[in-house]
């Protein structure tokens, strides 16, 4: 399953404040702040390792239709590789392993979370009011042979989203998220 | 504390980070603070420590995993002040 996660550094800016107490430690184990705290734009790097967070968190609950949970604590977070525009992680949650890769921009970060390490997919950021759903759909459409117009977007118990056409489920592996002026999705290619 | 009061200062403190402030007018127990009131969810911790200070308890990892909601919040709230 995949997950993903958009952060605006500028939303982020202000609707956060990231030095109040208390903030760092109910969110990040000692070794994540340290990441944090270390880094030379500690607050890029905070980002980053929420994002990951909540990418994983979104693939972990749609993999096992789990009920919500604000647990960001639980998901332990390790940098394996990267530059200043594109980072490798990789993210524990129980006995469970993802992978993550986030692109780094000057106003955004968008981070991709995978069961698989190199899973095919697509993705796409959008700016302001554009609608993200619309361009899933399109997208959806195309990989799946099925009419756009009869393809919509529900959330089952759990406020997990799915895909229906003619009212049938579409087995379909997918992410949506929201912040600030951006909004993403990403597409799994593959069945998973 | 009356559920009134407490639930008079739960809205306070969730006010500030709440994107769709309609979700405000029909705030009770039923109120979801991300379907209902669309809070970001990096704002959900603040809602946490803001709780913790106004109510002077302390909310540990797992009581903060389940404080989704109004309902959610209050139970927690009122088990943590019992325990004083």
């Amino acid at each position: 399953m995949i997950g993903n996660d958009i952060v605006d550094f500028n939303t982020a800016a202000l609707q956060s404040n990231w030095q109040r107490k208390g903030f760092l430690e109910k969110l990040f184990s000692e070794n994540e702040q340290s990441l944090i705290l270390n880094s030379q734009f500690p607050e890029r790097r905070l980002w980053l390792l929420w994002a990951m967070k909540e990418a994983t968190y979104k693939a972990h609950q749609r993999r096992f239709n789990l009920p919500r949970s604000f647990n960001s604590k639980q998901f332990n977070c390790e940098i394996s590789a990267g530059d200043n525009t594109s980072v490798f992680g990789k993210i524990q949650i129980g006995d469970c392993s993802y992978y993550t890769q986030t692109f780094i921009g000057e106003d955004h970060l968008h981070c991709i979370a995978s069961q698989f390490q190199h899973k095919k997919t697509v993705q796409m950021v959008l700016l302001h009011s554009k609608d993200i759903k619309q361009e899933l759909i399109r997208a959806v459409s195309v990989l799946k042979k099925l009419p756009q117009a009869k393809i919509s977007i529900e959330k089952d118990r759990n406020f997990i989203p799915y895909l229906t056409c003619d009212e049938t489920a579409i087995n379909c592996d997918f992410s949506l998220s929201h912040h600030g002026i951006f909004s993403a999705f990403v597409l799994s290619l593959t069945q998973s | 504390m009356s559920d009134k009061e407490l639930l008079e200062k739960l809205k306070n403190i969730v006010t500030p980070y709440v994107q769709d402030k309609e979700g405000l007018e029909n705030f009770d127990e039923n109120t979801d603070f991300l379907n209902d009131l669309k809070i970001n969810s990096a704002n959900l911790v603040d809602v946490v420590l803001d709780v913790e200070d106004e109510f002077d308890i302390e909310i540990d990892n797992d009581s903060m995993s389940d404080m989704l909601s109004v309902l959610d919040a209050k139970k927690i709230i009122q088990l943590k002040l019992a325990g004083k």
